[in-house]
């Protein structure tokens, strides 16, 4: 279980970690053996919480009912429970999610999953919430106007994963980039190559600063100080695309950063700059629907 | 028209069944607890039978609070 890799992490960031389902803990307690994992996996038998909690995964109740053939119903079974069909094991179930809670247990963020065999890895929910992982190799580069350093949210990636392309990313003195808002500018933006199978989701933009730029009168939205861009991206699951990545081991996905840069005194022209990103292609570790296959 | 053809009218109308609203498609963005809200307690127990309630879950800075498929398959 990669979350089981990231432990360390979650917890030196003084996060507590805990993971639930409807399982019996003698079921977990294999699986938890036999993945080495040292943190709690909570048996919500009877699925009394995942009820409380308001996730209980409807769908697969619907699906071995009376309205399993209602087109709606057998559209959200496809995305929400199964692509090889439901069965009454799977009823109980809870739909699959991460909720990231302050010390008082209220929720800051949530990443749950619209499509059930994409998945979000656990090293891009730290991304996205700014809890430092370990480090992966990346690349630095330098330009006239930035220091960047960008880099995979995981080494390695299985078909299904949703994973990020992480940028640290340093103005030099009296450089500002313009973040979104920022109408007359060229607003600072990743484009990755399209490629068959990988999928690339709308970047996560963090909070910017208001640039008052006095010749002209303007207010601007910009980014002056350190910041991320978090660049989310999904290798595809279904079985078409399991079927191309087999015996593919690496992933390389090229692409470039753009920007328009000023200083206190002068704009420059838009920069694009090139990079490319290589991680392993690893396989599911897969779950079979249970019951008869 | 008289209150007892008013009623008997009434009654009509509301004894046709009405037909169900069309289901719509799960957003399940929008089930479960949202941003700022507080998310329930729970008392469950561990692969080990250890008894974990939300408060012993949380951390300084918080939890990361994780709901999965299944173990099993």
């Amino acid at each position: 279980m990669e979350l089981q890799d990231r432990v360390a992490e979650i917890r030196k960031h003084g996060l507590g970690l805990a993971a639930i389902s409807y399982d019996s803990p003698e079921t977990l307690a294999a699986f938890s053996r036999q993945r080495g994992i040292d943190f709690p996996l909570l048996a919500d038998v009877g699925s009394e919480t995942i009820k409380r909690y308001g996730i209980l995964n409807t769908v697969a109740t619907e699906a071995v009912g009376p309205n399993a053939t209602d087109p709606i119903v057998a559209a959200d079974v496809k995305t929400l429970v199964s692509g090889v069909g439901a069965n009454a094991r799977m009823v109980g179930m809870a739909f699959p999610g991460t909720f990231i809670l302050d010390r008082n247990g209220r929720v800051t963020s949530r990443f749950f999953e619209e499509y059930y065999v994409e998945r979000h890895t656990a090293s891009s929910i730290m991304a996205r919430v700014g809890v430092e992982g370990e480090a992966v190799a990346g690349t630095q580069v330098s330009t006239d106007h930035l220091q960047i350093k960008t880099y995979p949210s995981d080494r390695a990636v299985a078909p299904g994963n949703r994973f990020a392309i992480v940028f640290d990313i340093t103005p030099r003195p009296r450089v500002h980039v313009y973040a979104p808002g920022a109408t007359t500018y060229r607003v600072i933006a990743v484009n990755l190559t399209p490629q068959p199978f990988v999928r690339v989701l709308p970047i996560t933009y963090p909070a910017s600063q208001i640039y008052f730029f006095k010749p002209l009168n303007e207010r601007v939205p910009v980014y002056e100080k350190p910041f991320v861009l978090v660049q989310e991206v999904i290798l595809e699951g279904q079985p078409e695309a399991q079927a191309a990545l087999r015996g593919k081991d690496s992933l390389t996905l090229t692409g470039t950063l753009d920007y328009q840069a000023c200083d206190d005194k002068i704009c420059f022209n838009p920069t694009s700059v090139p990079l490319t990103w290589t991680l392993s292609v690893r396989p599911i570790l897969r779950e079979r629907p249970p019951g008869p296959q | 028209m008289s209150w007892s053809a008013i009623t008997l009218v009434a009654g009509l109308v509301a004894a046709v069944p009405q037909s169900p609203p069309a289901r719509k498609p799960i957003d399940v963005s929008k089930l479960g607890p949202q941003v700022g809200e507080r998310v329930p307690d729970f008392s469950l127990k561990d692969q080990n039978g250890k008894s974990w309630t939300l408060q012993s879950i949380l951390g300084p800075k918080g939890a990361m609070l994780v709901f999965f498929r299944s173990a099993d398959w």
